[in-house]
């Protein structure tokens, strides 16, 4: 059985999603902050794909974002939202023999660019390596934040209105 | 190239991970993105604003929505702990008030009562609003303490389910929680509180 080690290192800022051999891998955080994980993989090669989801990312974003709002009275207890609007797309297939170390070194994120740095063994072949500004999470995000001050202040305006006026 | 201008233009989906992958948003690149023989993108800056392909794992999104629901629903039992807890800070707080209050008289050997008038009125009215704050607060812990209860049971339940960040440090505050909602639910119905 081959051993796939992967290191994210600079990566758990943008909380990416890796999967190898299209299963999900679940990335644990070690003490300096780097993503690292470990897949048992049958086949002499595998195929590591790195991407970024946000919760803004879904169909019902706005339908959950509301329902969030309201459950967390007015958006109060609710964690604020990842402001990180990146969309990531990298792919590499790599070649497996005994335990093989890949680590993925991430850089500073601007607007766009390459992704990050890939070392390891020989054998890995990048497909995609990229990142970009994503606009529509971007959008979205705007949105459910102004959407969420209007609510708040209407509610409560419409609440110490309805006090005063019993 | 051909594949890959493709995958970017977000024709490609990974149908082999077994997974239910939807896309949002296609994008081109056009021509202006450009390959170098490694096969690797370097996306020009105006092309990249362009660029909104995003694959979508049903599956994450939920997991995420548990994730955000269970971290509400913790910080809502730490809402309502705090407010039962109250219940003994307030009081705490009016004991405290008027101690300090006649310990200043001591240290000041009572020229304060004769620099600040109504002094002592003030001291004492702190510890009237906080026994009206205590009546008020005891009124409504009958009522508080089983909704914590079951807040804090669907909470722990949440979080243990909870597959995207799971923290062990909340499930731990959680059932401690629990144990807290669950000794005053006792104690209320017993009539002790």
């Amino acid at each position: 059985m081959n051993t796939l080690s992967l290191k994210l290192l600079g990566a758990s800022r943008i909380n990416p999603t890796v999967y190898i051999d299209g299963k999900k891998i679940k990335c644990k955080k070690n003490k300096f902050g780097a993503l690292e994980c470990a897949y048992n993989c049958a086949k002499s090669e595998a195929e590591v794909v790195i991407t970024r989801q946000t919760e803004l990312g879904g169909k019902l974003w706005l339908l959950m974002n509301m329902i969030f709002f309201f459950i967390s009275i007015l958006g109060i207890l609710d964690p604020p939202y990842d402001k990180v609007c990146v969309a990531v797309d990298c792919k590499f297939v790599v070649q497996v023999q005994g335990d093989t170390s890949v680590t993925v070194k991430v850089g500073t994120l601007g607007d766009s660019g390459k992704f990050a740095t890939i070392e390891g063994t020989d054998g890995i072949k990048e497909i995609s390596n990229y990142y970009a500004f994503d606009k529509k999470i971007k959008r979205r995000w705007r949105i459910q934040a102004a959407l969420r001050v209007i609510l708040f202040i209407g509610i409560v305006v419409g609440l110490i209105f309805l006090l005063i006026n019993k | 190239m051909e594949e890959d201008n493709q995958r970017l233009s977000g024709t490609e989906e990974h149908s082999d991970n077994g997974l239910a992958l939807e896309e949002v948003s296609i994008s081109n690149l056009g021509d202006n993105d450009v390959c170098d023989d490694n096969n690797q993108h370097k996306i020009v800056q105006e092309d990249a604003n362009e660029i909104q392909q995003q694959k979508v794992d049903n599956g994450s999104m939920a997991t995420m929505y548990l994730s955000r629901l269970s971290k509400i629903m913790f910080n809502l039992t730490i809402a309502m702990i705090i407010f039962v807890s109250s219940n003994f800070a307030i009081g705490i707080l009016g004991i405290l008030a008027v101690v300090f209050g006649f310990m200043l008289i001591l240290l000041t050997l009572g020229i304060i009562l004769l620099v600040v008038p109504g002094y002592w009125d003030g001291i004492m009215s702190i510890s009237d609003s906080s026994s009206d704050l205590l009546e008020f607060v005891a009124k409504a812990l009958p009522i508080v303490a089983p909704i914590g209860l079951g807040v804090s049971i669907l909470t722990l339940v949440l979080l243990c389910c909870n597959k995207h960040d799971r923290s062990v440090l909340r499930i731990v505050f959680c059932s401690i929680f629990v144990v807290v909602f669950a000794i005053l639910n006792i104690l209320s119905w017993g009539g002790r509180i």
